[in-house]
């Protein structure tokens, strides 16, 4: 290419930097694009999929769900909640060390939940002694 | 008195050969140079895993040069050969001067010689690339594709670097695009474009290359905030969208044919990054991702980073050629950072402030220093602002954006 660039000696720097410019955007558009069409055509074939498998089993699992629904609903709730008071105990206990502590309640935030999963991941992050103690 | 007299003989052809007769004050100063990095390395840690190595083949190479001499041959009287070989008769050519007959025994390389044709022949930094192929994760650019036009915008300054170089400091249309490609922030795709369009200035531009690239948390943080309001630092992006599996592995054959076809000098880098990245998403070949990722590339940066070093020699390396490469580099950093960040306002503009433009800056392709430096920029206004992984995305796509940018100057150019 540098030969028929020749006879634009003077003005080869300025060449190249517009055709640098123009080719690297091109190529990284058109990338833009077919990432685009192609996760389209992923999303809508996975949704298409997902739903033929909802249709093909409907009425069993309905009953099925709804007879086992009460009693697992409430052991689970049960045994979750016991479990995250139990890792939330032991994560303040670690954070404080060798002082004594008690959690005298735990109570959820009005308003729900206003963080988003980034940011809990963040601030997971920002514990570099709970990590340590292999708690996270 | 005989072997006292050899014994003495001895001492004095060894004090001869010996490096304190044949090096000159530009070695000394090298080694000097070299050992600084060494503490930069070891002591600061910048970027250790390649500037230790490069520092130590720049001391190497200055201590005993002949570690990087080619192969030659020697002309050596044929009968003096013979006396010396118990009258073995080689099968040496034999050239006539000046009426007496010598034989062209030829003399092995060095041993650096031999490792440094890896990284001439341009087989080294795309084996690298392999291994970065296999601990990058796609998937924020996957879930943002906007985020390549940030990558895109970061190779600006290698371009503009360029302009700099050839119109201001003097340099060749080669050597310009050589220590423009600094800009990207990628040691290996920096080597790679070096050794085939400025061999001769690979030494100081692999030193700059990988020294501004531990600076980045420096260099970065003021630009960013000089070209961004409070406001626009403390915007919250959204959180992005999971992405699937499929779209993971088809990404690597997509951008690899789409690059390819388009510029093939981009294909040994662009290939063998998107080669590491399938082996990754693929989850079918495990032992040869681990070892793509673990010992291959750790054999290559070891051979890479040596035999880069070893081109430092005081010639090459005191000149102010090597300056001009210095302040160059500092530019081609600080103009990447500076578009990125300024398209990143664009996008700002565009998106109704729904992108941070402190992302844009992380389209400079040092992996994950600049993304990291993005989110910690972002969280000195808000402290709750996570940008880490919306940085990723224009960070892993300035790393296929500086391949691009490689290729265009390769193909122009050589």
């Amino acid at each position: 290419m540098t030969t028929y660039l020749a006879s634009a000696e003077p003005n080869m720097s300025v060449i190249i930097l517009i055709t640098g410019f123009a080719v690297v955007f091109a190529v990284l558009i058109l990338l833009i694009g077919i990432i685009w069409a192609y996760s389209k055509i992923v999303s809508s074939v996975q949704k298409s999929v997902e739903k033929r498998k909802a249709k093909n089993t409907p009425v069993e699992e309905t009953t099925t769900a709804e007879e086992s629904a009460p009693v697992v609903e409430d052991t689970a709730d049960m045994s979750d909640d016991l479990q995250t008071i139990a890792v939330i105990t032991a994560a303040v206990e670690a954070f404080y060390g060798d002082k004594k502590v008690r959690v005298v309640g735990i109570r959820p935030q009005a308003g729900g939940n206003t963080r988003s999963q980034w940011a809990a991941a963040g601030l997971m992050e920002s514990m570099p002694k709970m990590r340590s103690e292999g708690l996270l | 008195m005989g072997i006292l007299q050899g014994f003495l003989d001895a001492l004095l052809g060894l004090f001869n050969d010996s490096g304190l007769m044949d090096l000159t004050w530009k070695n000394y100063a090298m080694m000097g140079i070299a050992c600084v990095l060494l503490f930069l390395a070891i002591k600061k840690q910048y970027e250790p895993l390649l500037l230790l190595p490069i520092a130590f083949g720049m001391l190497i190479v200055n201590l005993y040069p002949a570690i990087m001499a080619a192969p030659s041959t020697e002309l050596v009287p044929v009968q003096q050969y013979i006396e010396a070989h118990g009258g073995e008769v080689p099968n040496y050519a034999v050239t006539v001067l000046d009426g007496i007959n010598y034989y062209n025994v030829p003399t092995n390389g060095g041993l650096l010689y031999y490792l440094y044709q890896g990284v001439k022949l341009g087989i080294y930094p795309p084996l690298i690339f392999l291994g970065i192929g296999c601990m990058t994760d796609f998937g924020p650019l996957i879930a943002n594709p906007k985020s390549f036009i940030l990558g895109a915008a970061a190779q600006v300054g290698i371009f503009f670097t360029f302009i700099l170089a050839t119109m201001v400091f003097g340099f060749t249309n080669a050597e310009g695009g050589a220590i423009g490609i600094i800009g990207g922030a990628d040691g290996p795709t920096a080597i790679y474009t070096t050794s085939i369009l400025a061999p001769h200035l690979l030494g100081p531009i692999a030193v700059a290359a990988y020294s501004y690239m531990a600076l980045v948390p420096i260099i970065q943080p003021p630009i960013m905030k000089a070209l961004t309001t409070k406001k626009e630092r403390s915007v919250v992006m959204t959180q992005l969208r999971p992405v699937s599996k499929l779209e993971k592995i088809l990404f690597p054959i997509i951008v690899t044919i789409v690059c390819s076809i388009l510029l093939p000098s981009s294909a040994p880098l662009v290939g063998m990054l998107m080669l590491g990245n399938l082996f990754k998403e693929s989850g079918v070949v495990d032992r040869i991702f681990k070892t793509a990722q673990n010992e291959l590339m750790n054999i290559i940066t070891i051979f890479l980073g040596v035999t880069v070093g070893a081109t430092a020699t005081g010639e090459v390396f005191l000149t102010l050629k090597t300056l001009g490469i210095i302040a160059l580099g500092l530019a081609a950093f600080c103009l990447g950072t500076t578009f990125g960040v300024l398209f990143g306002k664009i996008m700002y503009w565009l998106t109704g402030g729904k992108v941070n433009p402190l992302i844009g800056s992380a389209g400079v392709s040092a992996v994950p220093m600049a993304a990291r430096v993005a989110n910690k920029v972002g969280q000195q206004e808000n402290p709750s602002n996570f940008l880490l992984m919306h940085a990723m995305g224009p960070n892993v796509a300035g790393v296929i954006g500086s391949a691009v940018a490689a290729g265009v100057l390769i193909s122009v150019l050589s």
